[in-house]
């Protein structure tokens, strides 16, 4: 797959508004929605990905007691997904403060300094990867768990000014090995979604309930019109997920397990031919 | 080869990729951290835990509050005590955990508190100390020892 370098282009009003509401809902210095749980960010019970990794004995028994634990998490990752059966992955690509945070900051990187991961073909990348996350443990592999974090790395750089225990783990090791990640994968993105797109667990299982649902025409996903399209390719080139490519007759293609339902792609087309909405 | 067995050769080498990014990140064991958790059940035997051999090294620990404490302190000499509690801006339900110099204030029985704390490169051990603040007793200690448990991180 070629590698394709996306247009630069600001991001809509509503989208700017509802990233923002992510980071303040969720993102430390205010940390609304964690407190609800007794957190003060996404670990402990706001933790969206530990519950999915299987035990190395008794899975079910096990699942059910990381589901207690991370009980908070757990429950919002099944509102995730919820929404995103009826109205396609609308977390992952207008609220998710993790990923908005990273988006947000790539915007703010020279174009050229920045690295296009659009090379890989993310869905088959994106589950194997996701396959050791959540069997690794069983497997006897090893975790990956909250090893490179992005849910970790960004409130914990977010909470950095204000409280030292986050400066503590950032200046770690293993710290510093997730900050590295985030950056190279998130911050010096092009798009600034490479970690979203290729090994957030939460973001893998999102894509498989967007592309299943996608298939009854009553949900709502960011839909292509392959008559309408006339194959200018500028929706490919504004993917910030390269979830979009033209297929042999030249028309846009759109891979549903990637695309985060965030309407950039709509927004370019000249001809109408992507809209959001029911087929 | 025919297009579409070229095309199928081609993701399965990135299926090999990211399997083999994953075991990567999975075996991966990062020195200078190490990932802990200790029970701090009332009068228990301490608990040894195993850090790196060499250089400074952070621990990052969750104490999970089995006794009947509401109010803990823990110490480690020679090493500065801090965790990620309590929110920059509390409000919520359980705003009232607080933390300062080592001490937790309103812990309800069950609560995981992170703690994170370093051992410097000169410091061949230590003892951390998990205190009730309210009688000054002792819960549980938690001896540091050097030897190749770095790295280590949950679950």
């Amino acid at each position: 797959m070629a590698c394709i370098i996306p247009e630069r282009q600001p991001l809509s009003p509503f989208r700017r508004w509802t990233l923002a509401a992510g980071m303040v809902l969720f993102l430390s210095p205010l940390a609304l929605v964690p407190q609800l749980a007794g957190e003060v960010n996404m670990c402990g019970a706001a933790c969206p990905r530990l519950f999915m990794i299987l035990p190395s004995s008794g899975v079910l028994a096990g699942l059910g007691q990381k589901a207690a634990a991370e009980w908070f998490g757990a429950g919002l990752v099944a509102a995730i997904l919820a929404a995103t059966f009826l109205f396609g992955r609308l977390w992952c690509g207008r609220l998710c403060p993790i990923g908005g945070a990273t988006e947000c900051v790539s915007r703010l990187v020279p174009t050229r300094w920045k690295i296009s991961f659009s090379f890989l073909e993310a869905p088959w990348f994106r589950y194997a990867y996701f396959a050791v996350f959540v069997a690794g443990v069983w497997l006897g592999i090893g975790a990956i768990g909250c090893k490179l974090c992005n849910y970790r790395v960004i409130p914990f750089l977010a909470g950095a000014p204000f409280v030292p225990g986050y400066r503590t783990y950032l200046l770690s090791s293993i710290g510093l090995a997730g900050l590295l990640t985030v950056t190279v994968t998130g911050f010096l993105a092009l798009g600034g979604r490479a970690y979203c797109n290729l090994l957030c667990p939460v973001g893998a299982l999102d894509g498989i309930v967007n592309a299943l649902s996608a298939r009854l025409g009553w949900t709502v996903k960011t839909r292509t019109d392959r008559e309408a399209c006339r194959g200018c390719g500028s929706c490919v080139r504004s993917c910030m997920v390269w979830a979009l490519r033209l297929d042999e007759e030249g028309r846009s293609v759109r891979d549903q397990t990637s695309c985060m339902s965030c309407g950039e792609c709509s927004k370019v087309c000249e001809f109408g031919a992507i809209r959001y909405g029911r087929i | 080869m025919s297009p579409a067995a070229k095309s199928w050769a081609v993701r399965g080498g990135w299926v090999l990729a990211g399997l083999a990014a994953s075991t990567g990140f999975a075996m991966m064991r990062v020195p200078g951290h190490f990932h802990g958790s200790v029970q701090a059940v009332a009068g228990a035997e301490p608990v040894t835990l195993t850090v790196g051999e060499k250089g400074r090294q952070v621990l990052a620990l969750s104490i999970v509050n089995a006794s009947g404490a509401r109010d803990i302190e823990v110490r480690l000499a020679g090493s500065r005590i801090t965790s990620w509690l309590p929110a920059v801006v509390r409000i919520g339900p359980r705003a009232g955990i607080g933390f300062f110099d080592g001490k937790f204030t309103g812990v309800p029985p069950g609560r995981k508190l992170p703690v994170y704390a370093v051992l410097g490169a000169d410091q061949e051990r230590g003892r951390l100390e998990i205190i009730d603040t309210s009688d000054g007793s002792l819960i549980r200690a938690a001896d540091i020892v050097r030897g190749r448990g770095h790295g280590l991180h949950h679950p």
